[in-house]
């Protein structure tokens, strides 16, 4: 795989694209804002006795930034897990509810998470409250990518299950499953990143415990 | 109340929503039939205390080290290295598998990545060596579990968050039962091959093989370099676990940067395979902490635990039903999102019943690499197909058998002595309470 980005960009609808450009900065996030900012505080406390960077407090807002801005990730991803078990018994009308009803519940939890987080960025606003620490970080700032995340988060679960709906109506049942579908098997291994599956890129070994 | 609980429950995932979802729906629900006062309006404090709750933050950082090691040819040198000093045991590969993925299990926190970094190097290696399939596939399924109970464990660190736990002593408390479990999963694959020699494979005389055995020794570094900074550095009282998370991560990033592989395709999609999971089991996270904090609010936790108690069964008795009822669950469950949303009430009943919660934790985890080896619902058999890429799926199933039958052994070792996971943590740890 050679190593232009665009080549990494399947071919998908822009809200997905989105979703997974938003995973990359969630990604990169991790690896400098919480390993690298923790690396250099432990590096320089070993050597110099404190610490240069509050990781700490720092590495925390980066775990929020991350969490809110890959959440829609896992939406267009289908990494929400369910126990589908029963399902595969079902005749494929039903089946069909459950998957729309699955992508509605989902719907639910994700509007009211945007919308209960919201009231909390709305007090942080209200009182100008800032962290407890050296830096006094405004609470606003880190609160905010995080809910901008979460509320993007909550647009793809309603978006969903509307395209999904529209491809049914369209009669396009394999598009339908591949948006919410329960996971199959061999999708869930191209996913986990184990199968060298030839149809697909190449994905990387996913950490699921 | 319980019923009410139980009913929601049963009803949710059976319908096969979103287990996040379906905790969420459950908590909102249980608290406008019980609650005095609408609770959701905690949701928004909640979620963001577990978002930059800085014990979780070693989750993601564990993940992505094991979406890149995969790609730093350590574990191909580290099993190469290994191969010829199980040359003349029968079983000769098979130990192999178990003890290269052992060893890998004390660099990474995943089961799925120590299973899928060690079958891709050894499963070219079944056919020629003349291996029985579903013993050979079946040790790097097992084997592979090891990664969430030998530490570091990201599995640990979960369930550390859910139950206010010490990690370091989670960590030292799984040390000593993972590598013995290691050790008994070679014992009876070496019973086996000895009852039927034919299943370790034809015999062959390599000759002499101890300029290899010491030639290969270099290629243990790396892992144990990793694991003394992963893991020692905790010990020695340089960083707490998730800074040394934090330092294991970028270790790893220079191993594979050092191999000429750090591209930028490999760490998008390295970002993306992380993302994907931490958000996922954050999701979880968020909505059980939710129905936890309904759950303690309308009295239902107090409730579950006085009727587990009320039923005057014995400790031992209670505990062997709740061990039996998870592997059974486990057999259908995905395991973290089985663990995230089961611990908040099990850990109290089993604190109630006079259980130490590190201690229970590693019988925990036993439990959930016992899942992920289970079919029809078991991810590490999966992975272990996945990587074979043919075959029938039943080699995996019969193959992974008697390795959970070890797992329950070594869980009825540790009921009966459960210093062997209590100890350590006292020793490393003076603080720690036994």
């Amino acid at each position: 795989m050679t190593g232009r980005p665009e080549t990494l960009l399947p071919d998908e609808p822009l809200p997905q694209r989105i979703s997974r450009v938003l995973a990359w900065i969630a990604g990169a996030v991790i690896l400098f804002g919480c390993a690298g900012l923790i690396t250099i505080d432990v590096v320089t406390r070993y050597f110099f006795r404190r610490g240069m960077v509050e990781s700490f407090e720092l590495s925390g807002y980066a775990l929020a930034a991350c969490i809110g801005l890959g959440m829609a990730f896992t939406v267009t991803s289908k990494a929400n897990i369910r126990v589908d078990i029963l399902l595969d018994a079902l005749p494929d009308r039903i089946r069909v509810a459950c998957d729309i009803l699955a992508s509605l519940a989902l719907m639910v939890v994700a509007v009211a998470l945007a919308w209960f987080t919201f009231g909390t960025l709305q007090q942080s606003w209200a009182l100008g409250a800032r962290s407890v620490s050296t830096l006094q970080t405004p609470m606003i700032l880190p609160q905010g990518v995080w809910w901008v995340g979460l509320f993007w988060f909550a647009c793809m679960a309603v978006l969903i299950p509307i395209q999904a709906v529209a491809r049914l109506m369209r009669r396009d049942r394999a598009g339908f499953d591949a948006l919410v579908g329960s996971l199959r098997v061999t999708e869930e291994i191209e996913q986990a990143g184990a199968g060298q599956a030839p149809a697909g890129p190449p994905r990387a070994v996913d950490g699921a415990p | 109340m319980i019923a009410w609980a139980l009913g929601l429950l049963v009803v949710f995932v059976a319908l096969a929503l979103p287990i996040a979802a379906a905790l969420g729906l459950m908590g909102y629900i249980l608290s406008e039939k019980f609650a005095f006062f609408p609770m959701t309006g905690a949701l928004g404090e909640l979620a963001w205390n577990s978002s930059n709750d800085f014990i979780l933050i070693a989750a993601p950082m564990f993940i992505m080290m094991g979406e890149l090691m995969h790609r730093s040819g350590m574990s191909e040198r580290l099993f190469a290295a290994l191969t010829p000093w199980f040359a003349r045991v029968p079983g000769r590969l098979i130990h192999t598998n178990i003890a290269a993925s052992a060893i890998f299990a004390a660099t990474s926190g995943s089961s799925v990545a120590t299973a899928a970094t060690i079958g891709t190097v050894a499963i070219p290696n079944m056919d020629r060596g003349g291996y029985n399939r579903a013993l050979f596939l079946g040790s790097i399924a097992a084997g592979g579990t090891l990664g969430i109970l030998i530490p570091p464990s990201i599995n640990m660190i979960i369930y550390a968050v859910l139950t206010d736990t010490s990690v370091a002593d989670l960590y030292a408390a799984g040390f000593i039962p993972g590598f013995m479990l290691a050790g008994m999963f070679s014992l009876m694959v070496l019973g086996l091959t000895l009852w039927r020699p034919a299943w370790g494979g034809p015999k062959r005389d390599d000759g002499n093989q101890w300029a290899q055995r010491r030639a290969g020794l270099k290629h243990l570094v790396p892992p144990l370099g990793l694991f003394l900074i992963v893991v020692g550095s905790i010990y020695a009282g340089i960083a707490t676990p998730t800074e040394a998370a934090a330092l294991g991560l970028v270790a790893t990033a220079g191993l594979v940067a050092a191999n000429r592989q750090l591209t930028l395709p490999v760490l998008l999609r390295a970002f993306e395979g992380t993302v994907r999971t931490t958000c996922m089991v954050m999701l979880i996270i968020i909505a059980a902490f939710f129905l936890n904090f309904v759950m303690v609010s309308i009295g239902l936790v107090k409730a579950i635990t006085d009727f587990v108690l009320s039923l005057g069964w014995s400790p031992l008795a209670m505990l062997v039903a709740i061990i039996a009822f998870y592997l059974i669950l486990g057999c259908f469950m995905e395991t973290l999102s089985m663990m995230i949303a089961t611990t908040p009430v099990v850990v109290p009943v089993i604190k109630a019943l006079g259980y130490d919660p590190v201690w229970w934790g590693v019988v925990f985890v036993i439990l959930m690499e016992a899942a992920l080896i289970t079919p029809p619902v078991g991810l590490n058999l999966y992975v272990v197909q996945a990587v074979r890429g043919g075959g029938p799926f039943r080699d995996l199933c019969i193959g992974a058998l008697p390795f959970v039958i070890v797992m329950i052994a070594m869980i009825g070792v540790l009921i009966a002595f459960p210093q062997l996971a209590l100890w350590l943590p006292t020793v490393v740890n003076p603080k720690a309470g036994g």
